[in-house]
C-alpha cells in the first residue's frame, strides 16, 4: 500500500541516490587502483621529491593521505546512499529519514575535510559535491518529512 | 476570460510550486540546472585555476605572484574568444562588448547557459497538466474552479519555481566569482548578474508556455517530456538550416530560441525588441494552450 502513497519526488531522490552510489562504487575502484599505482611508482616519486627543490618533502605522503581519505569516505557513503534509497522507496523512518540525514551530514563533513586538505583548495567543481547532500537534507526535513516519519 | 479569478490562479500557482518538488520533476530540474551551470562554469574557470596553481608551484621561492584572474583575463579577452563570441551571437561588435566592457567570465558562462536553458526548463515544466489528465485527477479540481484558472495557475507556479532556480544558479556563480576569484569590480559583477538572471528568466518564459501547451495536449508525462524537448530543439535547427539554404539570416527568429542572446546585447533597442518578442511568443503559446485545454476531454 505504501507504494501508492509515495510521492514521485521520493522516487526521484531514491533513483538519484542509486546513481550516486554507483558513482561512489566506481570511485572506490579507481581510488584503489590509484593507491596500487602510487605504491608501484614509489621509486619515481621519491626521485621527483629529491630532484625538485620546490616540491614539498611530504608530496608523496600528501597524495597517499588524500587518496586514503577519499577512499574511506566513498566506502562509508556508498552503502548509506543505497540504504537510504531503499528507505525512501519503502517510506521507512530509520532507513529513509535517519540514514538519509546521516548520509547528508557525513557527505558534507567528508567533502569539507577533503577540500581543506587538497592542495588545490576549494574549486567550483567542489560545489557539486555539496549540492546533492544539501538538497537531500533540505527535502527530507521539510517536503518529505511527514511521508518518511509517518 | 470572464471566468478568470486572480485569487484562484494564485492559490493554484502556490500549490503547484510546492507540488513541483513533491512530484520529482522540480527536484530533477533544480539539480540539473545547478549542476549544469557549475560544470559549464568549471569549463571556463578550472583550466585557469589549474594553470595558476602550476605557475604558483614553479614560482615558489621567488617574489613573483600569479593569480587565476591573470589567466582568466588573458584568455577571456583574447581575439580568439572575441571571434568565437561574435560568431555565436551573430553580431560583429558583441564580442568586444561582452568580453571587454562586461565581466568576460560571467558573459561566457551566461552565453552557454542561454543555449542550454531552453532544454533544461523542459524537465521542470513538462508535467504541468499531463499527469493529472492521465490519472483523471483534474476532474476534482474542476468542481472548484474554471479550466482557464487551472491552466494559468499551473503556468504561473512553474514560472515561480523556474525563477527561484534561476536566482539560486546565478547567486552561486556570482558568489564564487566575486568571493573566490575577485577579478571584477563588485557593482559591475552584480549588475551584470542581475541582467543575466533576467535574460535566463525571459528565455524560459516562452518555453514554459510551450511546455504548458504540449502538457495539456498529451495525457502521458513521459510523452510530454520527449515532445517538449523535440519541439524546443527541432524547429530552431530546421530554421537555421533553411535560413542558411535560402540565405535569409533572421529566419531563426521565427522561434523563441532564435532570440536567446538578444537580452545581453549592448543596444537597448535590441534588448527591447527581444523582450517584446519573447513575451509575444509566451502570450501566443498561452492563448493556443488555453483554447486546447478548454475544449479537451478531462
Amino acid at each position: 500500500m505504501s507504494q501508492l502513497n509515495r510521492p514521485g519526488g521520493l522516487t526521484a531522490l531514491a533513483v538519484i541516490n542509486f546513481i550516486y552510489a554507483a558513482i561512489n562504487c566506481l570511485s572506490i575502484i579507481i581510488l584503489a587502483i590509484s593507491l596500487i599505482s602510487i605504491n608501484a611508482a614509489d621509486e619515481t616519486l621519491t626521485q621527483i621529491t629529491a630532484q625538485n627543490q620546490h616540491t614539498s618533502n611530504s608530496f608523496k605522503d600528501d597524495i597517499i593521505t588524500n587518496t586514503y581519505a577519499a577512499l574511506t569516505s566513498s566506502i562509508i557513503i556508498a552503502p548509506l546512499l543505497i540504504i537510504s534509497g531503499i528507505g525512501y522507496l519503502k517510506l521507512k523512518k530509520t532507513l529513509g529519514y535517519k540514514i538519509g540525514n546521516l548520509y547528508a551530514l557525513l557527505s558534507i563533513t567528508s567533502s569539507s575535510i577533503l577540500i581543506y586538505y587538497t592542495p588545490m583548495g576549494f574549486t567550483i567543481l567542489d560545489m557539486i559535491s555539496f549540492i546533492y547532500p544539501l538538497t537531500t537534507l533540505l527535502l527530507i526535513n521539510t517536503t518529505f518529512k511527514e511521508d518518511l516519519i509517518k | 476570460m470572464k471566468q478568470l479569478k486572480t485569487k484562484h490562479i494564485w492559490i493554484i500557482a502556490k500549490y503547484h510550486m510546492r507540488f513541483s518538488l513533491r512530484n520529482g520533476s522540480g527536484i530533477i530540474f533544480l539539480l540539473l540546472a545547478i549542476i549544469t551551470s557549475l560544470l559549464v562554469s568549471s569549463a571556463f574557470i578550472a583550466p585557469a585555476e589549474a594553470t595558476a596553481n602550476l605557475a604558483k608551484s614553479s614560482l615558489a621561492g621567488t617574489d613573483q605572484e600569479i593569480k587565476p584572474s591573470d589567466f582568466i583575463n588573458e584568455i577571456g579577452q583574447s581575439k580568439y574568444m572575441i571571434t568565437a563570441v561574435n560568431w555565436l551571437v551573430e553580431e560583429k561588435d558583441q564580442g568586444q562588448y561582452l568580453l571587454k566592457e562586461k565581466p568576460a567570465l560571467l558573459s561566457c558562462i551566461m552565453l552557454v547557459m542561454l543555449m542550454l536553458l531552453p532544454y533544461l526548463v523542459c524537465f521542470g515544466s513538462f508535467n504541468q497538466t499531463s499527469g493529472d489528465i492521465a490519472n483523471r485527477g483534474l476532474r476534482f479540481l474542476l468542481l472548484r474552479t474554471e479550466r482557464s484558472n487551472l491552466y494559468l495557475g499551473r503556468f504561473l507556479g512553474t514560472i515561480l519555481f523556474c525563477l527561484t532556480t534561476v536566482i539560486i544558479t546565478i547567486l552561486l556563480l556570482t558568489l564564487y566569482i566575486q568571493l573566490k576569484l575577485n577579478i571584477y569590480p563588485g557593482t559591475t559583477t552584480w549588475l551584470w548578474s542581475l541582467q543575466g538572471a533576467a535574460a535566463f528568466f525571459l528565455i524560459c518564459l516562452p518555453i514554459i508556455a510551450l511546455c504548458s501547451l504540449i502538457s495539456c495536449s498529451i495525457d502521458t508525462p513521459f510523452g510530454s517530456l520527449v515532445l517538449c524537448l523535440l519541439i524546443v530543439g527541432l524547429p530552431s535547427l530546421l530554421l537555421n538550416y533553411a535560413g542558411n539554404a535560402i540565405r535569409v539570416e533572421s529566419l531563426d527568429k521565427l522561434w523563441p530560441t532564435g532570440w536567446q542572446f538578444g537580452t545581453l546585447n549592448s543596444n537597448i533597442t535590441t534588448i527591447t525588441i527581444t523582450t517584446t518578442s519573447l513575451i509575444a511568443f509566451t502570450a501566443l503559446f498561452l492563448w493556443i494552450g488555453i483554447k486546447i485545454f478548454q475544449k479537451r476531454d478531462l
